[in-house]
């Protein structure tokens, strides 16, 4: 029998239903791109409404799509951390919900592990730990070392911003549109990387696996606006700006390879699991690919739908249903940090 | 020194940063003059160093600067101080993301500044009215690719060694 994964982490309103297999079964996700880019980003208060409007309605979806009936559930799934009070709360209360109903077991599960979790799904058998891990979206950038689904040791990841925030902000400084990752990778295609030399902090360092980006954004700020120029400095276009996206968003990319080159040659691991929305990056996904040619590590990279935020990757709740545990009606949310996230259990 | 209105008299010093590492000993004053509940309306430019500016306070009182990352997605971070010091933690906030003064409630605003502590609260403009009137302003200038000007302003006297110290340090460092 299978499980439903309910996912409210942030952005998305998610739900998917997922079999012992690891068959994905059925995901729904109510992007809120929509309400956010009049805000250029999250609000939180605007984020939980929205969770509360859409997550009765992407349970029924989901459930729907799978042809299973509620009463077939095995189990309920919901993601507890990381990310916002108020919109975890509203995954977690249904999840309970419809775990009291029943009467099956309830567990809650670390996003951040799940997007890694999502390379199990896509690839199966490929996945295999140890493993090296790299989670890259909107709110986080971080390399972890695997040495099972739910065993994360966390080697590094971002000192300021986190990849995709940087992405949302060359996007607002060069006048795009929220989120900044895809218009930003739109901008960039028919631009020259080679044009700008941005700055790759830390990259050169063998030792700290950790990035940085803040640099990188002042430094694109100079060029939009160099210091003492008019706030009325018109932004680049058309050829200037595409060079201007392009040299970005190579930086961008050789930053956070220069990191998953070292972390692969510290642990010796074989394979390379990657997760978050800003792998959804063709740049990023192709000079990962080529790393692990040369590596000759298994670089394994689900599809789009899997590396943005969705429900299928609560799957990773079947490790935990497997061992015979279960959080039950006192489960809690964990809101936190990208590096408390990866702490613990 | 009262206003004519009977409200006291902002007071204001400004302090040029010639690059990050001068940013070090400016935070060391902040860290060592700051009273134990102070509230911090950071703002200024996208890449004016708004979250360096944090990060170098955090790092002058205690904490790993490495934990001190940018809290646009999350909106807030809480970073514990050392054990035993008097303002018992560091909140860190991004308001940039909040539409308005609404917003606040959802993210435990009240808890989060009622209590001891320091906050530095990063585009503090976009919740002006829910300011505490007591708040220290400092907004950050670029001057060129690696210089910043920082103007501090408030008009709480629990801030008054602070000032005595930017206008000793003001006055070490002419120009």
């Amino acid at each position: 029998m299978p499980l439903l994964a309910i996912e409210t982490t942030c952005d998305e309103t998610a739900a998917a239903v997922i079999d012992r297999s690891r068959r994905v079964l059925s995901s729904v996700v109510a992007s809120q791109d929509e309400l956010h880019a009049r805000w250029r980003g999250v609000v939180p208060e605007l984020a939980s409404r929205a969770h509360v409007e859409r997550i009765v309605p992407v349970i029924d979806e989901a459930l729907a799509r799978s042809g299973v009936a509620r009463e077939s559930l095995e189990a309920v799934a919901v993601a507890v951390r990381p990310g916002l009070v108020g919109s975890l709360l509203v995954g977690l209360s249904a999840a309970k919900g419809i775990a009291a109903v029943l009467g099956c077991p309830l567990v809650g599960y670390d996003h951040i592990a799940a997007h890694l979790y999502a390379c199990r799904l896509a690839h199966g058998e490929r996945m295999t730990y140890p493993c090296v891990g790299l989670v890259a979206s909107g709110g986080h950038t971080s390399l972890f070392h695997l040495r099972s689904p739910l065993e994360l040791e966390r080697l590094g990841g971002t000192i300021d911003d986190a990849a995709g925030e940087a992405f949302d902000k060359a996007a607002a400084l060069l006048g795009l549109a929220y989120p900044g990752g895809p218009s930003m990778e739109r901008a960039a295609a028919r631009g020259n990387p080679a044009a700008h030399r941005f700055p790759r902090p830390l990259a050169t360092d063998r030792e700290r696996m950790d990035v940085s980006f803040s640099g990188l954004k002042t430094a694109l700020r100079y060029r939009v606006r160099p210091p003492g120029a008019p706030d009325d400095t018109p932004l680049p276009t058309g050829q200037a700006l595409a060079d201007l996206a392009a040299s970005f968003q190579l930086a961008v990319v050789e930053t956070i390879l220069a990191k998953v080159d070292l972390a692969l040659a510290k642990t010796k691991c074989r394979v390379l699991a990657v997760g978050g929305g800003v792998t959804a990056n063709t740049a990023l996904r192709e000079a990962l690919e080529r790393l692990g040619k040369k590596r000759r590590v298994d670089v394994l990279i689900p599809p789009r739908e899997l590396c943005t935020d969705n429900a299928a990757m609560g799957g990773i709740a079947w490790e935990r249903l497997e061992r015979g545990e279960d959080d039950g009606l006192e489960l809690d949310v964990r809101p936190g940090t990208d590096r408390s996230a990866a702490r613990g259990r | 020194m009262p206003g004519s209105d009977g409200s006291p008299a902002a007071r204001r010093e400004i302090v040029r940063i010639a690059n990050e590492a001068a940013l070090g000993p400016l935070a060391r004053v902040l860290a060592s003059t700051l009273p134990p509940h102070a509230f911090l309306a950071l703002d200024g430019d996208l890449g004016a160093g708004k979250t360096t500016f944090v990060k170098a306070l955090a790092a002058a009182a205690g904490i790993d600067p490495a934990e001190v990352v940018s809290p646009t997605f999350g909106l807030v971070h809480v970073h514990p101080l050392p054990e035993g010091h008097p303002a018992c933690r560091l909140v860190h906030a991004d308001l940039y993301r909040l539409a308005g003064c609404d917003d606040l409630f959802e993210l435990g605003w009240e808890e989060l500044t009622a209590a001891p502590g320091w906050v530095a609260a990063e585009w503090s403009t976009r919740i002006k009215p829910a300011l505490p009137a007591d708040r220290l302003d400092i907004f950050l200038e670029v001057e060129s690719e690696t210089a910043r000007r920082a103007s501090f302003t408030s008009q709480a006297s629990a801030f008054g060694p602070l000032f005595e110290a930017l206008a000793r340090l003001d006055n070490a460092s002419p120009g």
